[in-house]
């Protein structure tokens, strides 16, 4: 059953492979010849102002939020896609087609809700 | 070559899980964790079950892992060292320490021996695992829309809670807001927003709590 996964593996490798021997190659045939101005902000750059670790806006975590939801609807709605057709011989295709309606009107109304609170606005 | 595989994949998770109790940067802490993580989805394919494993990447190593980095960084967490002016040692408790490693210790002596205590030849011998793994998908559907069909409309529930629990702490000081400066001049309004979400940020833990059982 594992071989079945290989090309995952593959993929990988390669994608691994990729990023760290741009960064050797990039930084074997690059100069290297440090200056003090090269390490300082340049023109359209900005001088560092206090810390990175700002707090960020609660709107960020709104739509973390909001995208973890559907992310566990896309989980349900794949279990569905894979056993749709069975469910269609076995004679309870309706039944669960209304099932699967139900569930995905009810994350619709959660969309609709979020959206009328303005939850999806960008305005703060 | 999946015995090996486990091993260095357990290993991974543990020392990942090391990490993240260790690591002084937070961020450090829950890429350690996306690590942990990864490893188990590994465990988890190797013993056949292959959905397990493809929802703990989609749900653990994405969604809860962006909780957690939001949640991160919606608090505001500075640099530990410059916080606490030097860098203190984490272990510093020296006598809690070595209770909290006593308690670890008897634990894991107790797990040993209900293993031992069960003979090798006795245990069974691991099957070759069937083509579609140990979950096949529409084995799982067919329980999953039929069995529990109930539980699965009561999870679509939960989620909508959810959604509305996430708007109401989000939203929840923007009326007082837009009252203290009228709809004309909504210029104002843009500078005190950060104030304003301040004090929901403790709630976030919580948040984060029931997050997590859920998923």
């Amino acid at each position: 059953m594992l071989q079945h996964y290989l090309p995952i593996l593959v993929l990988l490798g390669l994608v691994l492979g990729f990023a760290v021997v741009n960064i050797i190659i990039s930084d074997l045939l690059g100069g290297h010849r440090r200056a003090r101005g090269k390490a300082e902000a340049y023109e359209c750059g900005m001088k560092p102002v206090g810390t990175a670790r700002i707090r960020l806006s609660i709107h960020f975590y709104l739509v973390a939020v909001l995208f973890i939801l559907f992310d566990v609807e896309s989980i349900f709605l794949i279990l569905w896609a894979v056993g749709a057709k069975s469910f269609t011989q076995a004679g309870v295709g309706l039944f669960v087609f209304t099932e699967i309606v139900l569930f995905v009107g009810l994350l619709v109304l959660a969309l609709a809700y979020a959206w009328r609170k303005g939850g999806l606005d960008w305005d703060r | 070559m999946a015995n090996l595989l486990f091993y260095l994949m357990a290993t991974l998770a543990t020392v990942c899980a090391i990490g993240v109790v260790v690591a002084r940067s937070p961020v450090v802490s829950v890429v350690s964790l996306l690590g942990s993580f990864a490893s188990l989805a590994i465990i988890y394919l190797l013993a056949g079950y292959q959905f397990l494993a493809a929802v703990q990447i989609l749900v653990y190593g994405g969604a809860v892992m962006v909780l957690f980095l939001f949640t991160i960084m919606l608090l505001n967490l500075g640099d530990p060292a410059v916080i606490h002016g030097e860098s203190e040692p984490l272990f510093h408790h020296s006598r809690r320490t070595l209770l909290g490693l006593g308690v670890a210790a008897a634990v894991g002596a107790a797990g040993l021996i209900a293993i031992l205590r069960v003979a090798w030849s006795a245990m069974p011998q691991p099957a070759e695992l069937p083509e579609g793994g140990l979950d096949p998908l529409d084995q799982l559907a067919a329980s999953m829309f039929t069995h529990y069909s109930l539980a699965f409309e009561a999870a679509s529930v939960l989620l909508l809670a959810t959604a509305v629990g996430v708007l109401v702490l989000a939203k929840r000081n923007r009326r007082p807001t837009a009252e203290v400066f009228p709809r004309e001049s909504q210029q104002p309004a843009t500078p005190s927003s950060p104030p304003t979400s301040t004090p929901s940020a403790g709630a976030q833990g919580q948040e984060v709590a029931e997050e997590g059982v859920l998923s």
